[in-house]
C-alpha cells in the first residue's frame, strides 16, 4: 500500500464535533409520539460534544486503542454518544441492533465472537460516566479503522465491512457534493442507526456539514408511517431519505386529508436508496404528497452499499428522478473519483454503455475488506479488469450504465434484499432442505413483478405430499432462521427446479421458467403443474 | 370512552389473529409464547401491527411495545397492565 501522506480528513467528523464547544444551537433532536402528538427533545452541539467526551472516557477506562466496541444502544442520543465516543478515543465501533429477542441476542453474540469484542454497550453510558473524558479526539490516520459495518443478512457468517477514516471522509464529501449540503439544511430521519444509511446519512452527514437533524425511532415510523412526512413538515426539514418501501408505506398508510394539511415545500432532497428504486413508487409518492407542497424535483434516487460506506451514485439535488427503464429509475452518476463499471463476470471484461451486467465499483470510499475474512475479502474486493490499475469491489448487483447514469436491475442471483437486509438465496434453500429433510429441491430467488421485487420460493413437492404441511414447514424454516415471509411459495412437480450440470441450483433458469408460467403458480395444485 | 377495556385474553386473541393474518397461517398454528421473530415476522411488521392495535383499543400504544414484548402472551400482558 502506498504510504499515506496525511493531509487531514475532509470533512472531519471529529473536528466538526470539537468545533461545537460552547455552541448552544441544536445538533440533534429526538421526537417521541403519544398517539397523535409528538414532542422533540433537543441536544445542543455543546451538549453533544460533552456527551461524546464522557462516553469516550468510559470506553477508554475498559478498553485499549484499536479494540472493537459493539454499540447496541437503542436509537437515540445514547447510541450517538457511544458511537462517536469510540471514534473520539480511537476504538473501532461495531454498530448493532439492541437485542430484544433470543434470536437477536444470538446474532449479537456472533458479532461479538467474530470481532473479538470485549465491550458491548447496550444502554446509554454518557450520563453515568464519572469524569468529563478526554478533551481532544485522537488524530486518526486515513487508513485507521473507524468502524465495522455489518450487514444483517446471512445468519451463517456475519461479514463486517472495514471502514477507514479516509473512506468515511471521502464518502461524506461525495454525499455533501451530490446534494449541496451545508449549515442551512435540516434533516429528519427514522432510519435505524446500526445500518449504513442511518449511521452515515442520518448521523454523520449532519455533523460533518454542520446542520441539525431530528430523529425518530424506526418503530415510531413503522407504527404510523405518516409521522415521517409530518415530522419533516413540522421541522421544516430540507434533507431526508429512506429505502423505497418507506415511500410506499407513507402512501398506503396515510389518508389524503392528513397529507394535504402538511407543508412539505421545504423538503428539497428526498433520498431513495438501499433497495431497488421503483419508478411507480416515486410517481405515486409525488402525486400523493403533491397537495402538501412536495416537489417531484426533490426525488433523489441513489445507489450505494455498506462496502462503499454508503454512497456510490445519486441523482443530484433538484434534478428529480430521470426517465425509467423497465420500471427502474436512474440512480444517477458516480461520485467524483468513483469509477463504476458494468462487467461480464464470466469473461472478466467491462461491457459497453447500455449492456446489463455485474456492477463493479472502485474509488476512495471503498472499504478495505471484510473483518477477519481474507477469502471473502479477496472475492469481493479484489476484482480486476484488464488495463485498469486498481482493484474493484464486486457489489453483487446487476445494472446498466446508460449515458453515464446507473440503473440497478436487481441483485445478483444469490442475494435477496428484504427491507434493506441482504439475504443469501443459498441460505434460504439450505434451511428449507433441512426442515423438509431433503425431500424435493428448492430454489429461492428475487423476481421483479409489476415493478415490485418479490421473493419467490419454488419447491418440488411429490404427488400426494401434504401441501399444507410443506407450506407450514417452509414458512417456519424461513421465519425461524431469517425473519422472512416469502411473497410466493410455488409448489411444483419434481423436476421444476433447474440444476446445473454440476448439480447446483440454477436460480436464473428456474426463475425464467417460473416467469414463463412453466411451473405451478401458487393457485394451482401440484398435479396441474407442468413438469 | 364507552368501550369496555379488553381483557388480557381478548388482547391475546386480537394479536394472535393479526399475527396469523400477517403470516398467512391459521390462528391455531400460533404459539402465544413464541417470539415474533421466530415466526419470521420481520420486526417491522410486528411494529406495524401496533398501529392497528391503537385503532382497536382507542388509546396510544408505545411504538416499541412489540419489540420489547415480542410474543403474543407478553405483548397482551404488557397492554393489559398498561394504564
Amino acid at each position: 500500500m502506498a504510504a499515506c501522506r496525511d493531509k487531514g480528513l475532509s470533512p472531519d467528523v471529529l473536528g466538526a464535533l470539537a468545533a461545537g464547544a460552547g455552541d448552544d444551537t441544536p445538533a440533534f433532536g429526538f421526537a417521541r409520539w403519544r398517539g397523535g402528538d409528538h414532542e422533540v427533545t433537543r441536544w445542543s452541539r455543546d451538549a453533544l460534544l460533552r456527551a461524546v467526551r464522557r462516553a469516550a472516557g468510559a470506553i477508554e477506562a475498559v478498553t485499549a486503542p484499536g479494540d472493537r466496541v459493539v454499540v447496541a444502544a437503542p436509537p437515540g442520543f445514547g447510541f450517538i454518544a457511544a458511537f462517536l465516543g469510540c471514534l473520539w478515543s480511537g476504538r473501532i465501533a461495531v454498530p448493532a441492533q439492541t437485542p430484544a429477542t433470543a434470536r437477536a441476542r444470538a446474532f449479537l453474540d456472533r458479532l461479538v465472537a467474530v470481532t473479538q469484542t470485549r465491550l458491548v454497550i447496550e444502554a446509554p453510558l454518557h450520563d453515568a460516566a464519572r469524569d468529563a473524558g478526554p478533551h481532544d479526539p485522537v488524530k486518526p490516520r486515513r487508513d485507521a479503522v473507524a468502524y465495522l459495518q455489518f450487514t444483517s443478512g446471512s445468519t451463517q457468517a456475519p461479514r463486517g465491512a472495514v471502514i477507514t477514516h479516509g473512506a468515511l471522509a471521502a464518502n461524506l464529501a461525495a454525499i455533501g457534493d451530490a446534494w449541496d449540503l451545508g449549515p442551512a439544511d435540516r434533516g429528519v430521519f427514522w432510519l435505524p442507526p446500526f445500518h449504513d444509511m442511518g449511521l452515515v446519512g442520518a448521523l454523520l452527514t449532519p455533523i460533518a456539514f454542520g446542520f441539525p437533524a431530528t430523529l425518530m425511532h424506526p418503530s415510531a415510523f413503522l407504527q404510523r408511517p405518516g409521522r415521517w412526512p409530518a415530522l419533516i413538515a413540522a421541522e421544516r426539514a430540507t434533507f431526508s431519505g429512506a429505502p423505497n418501501f418507506a415511500y410506499d408505506l407513507c402512501v398506503d398508510r396515510s389518508d389524503a386529508a392528513d397529507r394535504a394539511r402538511l407543508d412539505l415545500s421545504t423538503w428539497r432532497v428526498a433520498v431513495n436508496g438501499a433497495e431497488p428504486v421503483m419508478a411507480h413508487t416515486l410517481a405515486r409518492f409525488a402525486e400523493a404528497y403533491g397537495p402538501a407542497g412536495f416537489s417531484a424535483a426533490a426525488l433523489a434516487p441513489g445507489y450505494g452499499l455498506a462496502e462503499s460506506v454508503l454512497f456510490v451514485t445519486a441523482r443530484r439535488s433538484g434534478k428529480g428522478a430521470g426517465a425509467a427503464r423497465e420500471g427502474v429509475v436512474s440512480c444517477g452518476v458516480p461520485a467524483p473519483g468513483t469509477i463504476v463499471r458494468i462487467v461480464d463476470e464470466t469473461q472478466g471484461i467491462a461491457l459497453p454503455d447500455g449492456a446489463s451486467g455485474a456492477v463493479w465499483v472502485a474509488g476512495p470510499s471503498i472499504a478495505c475488506g471484510y473483518w477477519n475474512d481474507a477469502a471473502a475479502s479477496t472475492d469481493a474486493f479484489g476484482a480486476r479488469l484488464p488495463g485498469e490499475p486498481h482493484a474493484f469491489l464486486r457489489t453483487g448487483d446487476v445494472g446498466v450504465l446508460h449515458g453515464g447514469e446507473l440503473y440497478i436491475c436487481g441483485r445478483a442471483k444469490d442475494v435477496i434484499v428484504r427491507a434493506g437486509r441482504n439475504v443469501h438465496a443459498a441460505d434460504l434453500e439450505h434451511a428449507i432442505a433441512c426442515a423438509l429433510r431433503g425431500q424435493g429441491r428448492t430454489a429461492a430467488f428475487p423476481c421483479l413483478e409489476a415493478a415490485e421485487e418479490r421473493l419467490v420460493i419454488v419447491h418440488e413437492a411429490p404427488a400426494g405430499a401434504d401441501e399444507g404441511a410443506v407450506r407450514a414447514a417452509i414458512a417456519d424454516a424461513l421465519g425461524a432462521g431469517f425473519d422472512i415471509v416469502p411473497d410466493v411459495v410455488a409448489l411444483a412437480a419434481p423436476g421444476a427446479v433447474r440444476v446445473t450440470s454440476s448439480g447446483k441450483i440454477a436460480r436464473a433458469a428456474t426463475r425464467d421458467a417460473w416467469r414463463a408460467g412453466l411451473l405451478a403458480r401458487p393457485s394451482l395444485s401440484n398435479a396441474e403443474a407442468h413438469p | 370512552m364507552t368501550k369496555p377495556s379488553p381483557t388480557e385474553s381478548d388482547l391475546r386473541a386480537w394479536i394472535r389473529d393479526a399475527l396469523a393474518r400477517a403470516l398467512s397461517l391459521p390462528a391455531e398454528a400460533i404459539d402465544d409464547e413464541r417470539e415474533f421473530d421466530a415466526y419470521g415476522l420481520p420486526s417491522l411488521e410486528a411494529v406495524m401491527l401496533t398501529g392497528d392495535l391503537e385503532d382497536w383499543l382507542g388509546r396510544p400504544v408505545d411504538a416499541e411495545a412489540a419489540l420489547d414484548h415480542a410474543s403474543v402472551a407478553r405483548l397482551a400482558r404488557h397492554l393489559a397492565q398498561a394504564p
